[in-house]
């Protein structure tokens, strides 16, 4: 009979345990998706607000960016770099996207003068 | 009939091709005053054709160039007479020339479809650097104001002037000129004058060359400053919002004994040395010795700490050291010019004229290593010429003229796939891509 008592105890207490590991990982699960979401809303929220100003052609201080550094350097005068999005899906949560710089070289400008 | 007019007017038709300027002299009041029609070219450098003593002057249908040589301001325009205005200063002595100086015009927005223009320059013999509003047709002028500024020393190569947006003070324009061992950067408000007082610490040396600046973060502020002396130190100045300007050394190059007093560059590269890419501050410096000129480049990678000093440049074509110097034999009419990779750099021609802008030689060298870009590092013309250095394109290639010269029928570039190659410059070089970020499924866990 005490025994018997000793294996129910048992078994309750390791089903007590296993509750408590499986709320534990669904805590996790709950609080690293929220925390991924968070990352991923404020990625898209700036990259919105940067995406928007740059397709509107307003916010000029956003759209001016330093051009990279090259093998081939040009006269200041001729290069314009820009940020740009490849792709529009990159706002939906699960699709891919990426921002790249450009750069457009005019060797005219001025008459193309040096 | 006066004699003199009658033979004035004889010689006029004669010589149809000769246009007369259109001269004004600035009056005590601030206002302009009519000149007799003078011949525009009194000087040996006072020839009116494009050249690197002047610079294109945008937004004026008549007018595109601007000079200021001999105490004057000169427009020139390919139909018009050269307009000449002669600013107040101190009369030189007859027979002298007056020294280059460093000077700038820029477009400045006003009312009226008219375009407005702001001319700062330093003038030596008066020891002033002055601001004054203009409007060309009808000519206006308007003189703003004039403070008092005596460099301590000066350069040999004109720089332009550039009103800057500090980041120690973003409230106003400064034009910032080289200082004294004392107060190293000069630096004056561009709408009033007025001089602020950097904190900068004091230094040794003397100072020719106008500073650069750095807007690191794109803010429109510049948050760094560098100043070059003319024994060969190069000052960084760093803005810290807590201590205020930092000061580092780049290079010094104080043993080398030359003279630092022609120009300063910078520029943002990427370059190949050993295993792998490096990429930070390119600096092109022009200097003089008793005998020679001397070009200097130094590749200083980003976040690098230690002082770049004579044994860190290689003499030879090289990519292992901390940059390259050579020697050129006669003056540069102007600052490096980069395309594609490649430095040009007009070299004054032997003539009667120490202070004209012709050139018959070419240094054309890589920029990272100095290897020649062509047959030679230093390229003969065919015959000399003042024009600007310009590109004009080919089919879908490049080729490099003066005026209607064509100096080099072919341009190069640098061939990033291996060290110290180069290919032929073409519309693929152009344009180009860098990826910043990539936002891709995110993974919940």
């Amino acid at each position: 009979m005490r025994t018997k008592g000793f294996v129910l105890v048992m078994c309750l207490l390791f089903g007590l345990l296993c509750s408590a590991l499986a709320l534990a990982a669904l805590t996790l699960t709950e609080l690293s998706t929220q925390f991924n979401q968070a990352v991923l809303k404020q990625k898209q929220q700036a990259l919105t607000a940067m995406s928007h100003q740059i397709l509107s052609g307003s916010g000029r201080d956003m759209q001016a960016v330093r051009c990279p550094a090259q093998h081939q350097i040009w006269p200041e005068t001729w290069i314009r770099c820009q940020i740009r999005r490849v792709s529009r899906q990159d706002l939906a949560a699960g699709s891919y996207g990426q921002v790249i710089v450009t750069w457009q070289i005019d060797p005219l400008t001025q008459g193309g003068e040096l | 009939m006066n004699i003199k007019v009658i033979t004035s007017l004889v010689c006029w038709g004669l010589s149809p091709q000769i246009l007369w300027a259109e001269s004004w002299q600035e009056t005590t009041g601030g206002t302009l005053l009519l000149q007799a029609g003078s011949q525009p070219g009194a000087g040996c450098a006072a020839s009116s054709d494009a050249s690197y003593l002047s610079q294109p002057l945008s937004g004026h249908m008549q007018y595109h160039r601007a000079r200021y040589s001999e105490q004057r301001l000169r427009l020139t325009g390919d139909s018009v007479p050269e307009l000449q205005i002669a600013p107040l200063s101190v009369p030189l002595p007859a027979g002298t020339q007056s020294q280059p100086t460093h000077w700038g015009v820029h477009t400045v927005a006003t009312q009226g479809q008219q375009p407005g223009y702001q001319f700062h320059w330093h003038d030596p013999d008066a020891e002033v650097l002055r601001s004054v509003q203009f409007k060309l047709s009808p000519l206006q002028w308007q003189p703003r104001w004039t403070a008092s500024y005596r460099p301590s020393a000066n350069a040999w190569l004109s720089d332009r002037i550039r009103p800057q947006r500090l980041a120690d003070d973003p409230s106003a324009e400064w034009l910032l000129l080289p200082g004294d061992p004392r107060v190293p950067i000069r630096a004056f408000d561009a709408a009033s004058g007025l001089p602020r007082p950097l904190p900068l610490a004091a230094t040794t040396g003397s100072f020719a060359l106008l500073p650069l600046t750095d807007d690191k973060n794109l803010d429109g502020l510049s948050e760094r400053l560098y100043l070059l002396s003319r024994e060969g130190v190069l000052w960084q100045y760093d803005w810290l919002s807590v201590n205020g300007w930092h000061r580092s050394v780049v290079a010094d190059l104080q043993s080398t004994g030359w003279d630092f007093d022609g120009s300063l560059q910078r520029f943002n590269g990427r370059w190949q040395q050993d295993v792998g890419q490096r990429q930070g501050d390119i600096f092109v410096l022009l200097a003089r010795t008793a005998t020679d000129y001397r070009l200097i480049v130094l590749r200083r990678r980003d976040g690098e700490r230690q002082t770049l000093t004579w044994a860190d440049l290689a003499s030879a074509p090289d990519l292992s050291k901390g940059g390259w110097q050579m020697s050129i034999p006669s003056r540069p009419v102007s600052q490096a010019k980069l395309v594609g990779g490649i430095l040009y750099l007009p070299l004054k021609s032997v003539s009667n004229c120490e202070a004209d802008a012709v050139y018959d030689r070419l240094v054309a060298a890589q920029l990272y290593s100095g290897a020649a870009a062509y047959t030679d590092p230093l390229l003969p013309l065919k015959q000399p010429v003042q024009a600007p250095l310009r590109l004009i394109r080919v089919n879908n290639e490049f080729q490099l003229w003066s005026g209607s010269v064509q100096l080099i029928s072919q341009l190069q570039t640098l061939d990033p796939a291996c060290l110290m190659c180069t290919e032929v410059l073409t519309s693929q070089h152009l344009q180009g891509q860098e990826q910043l970020a990539v936002f891709q499924h995110e993974q919940v866990y």
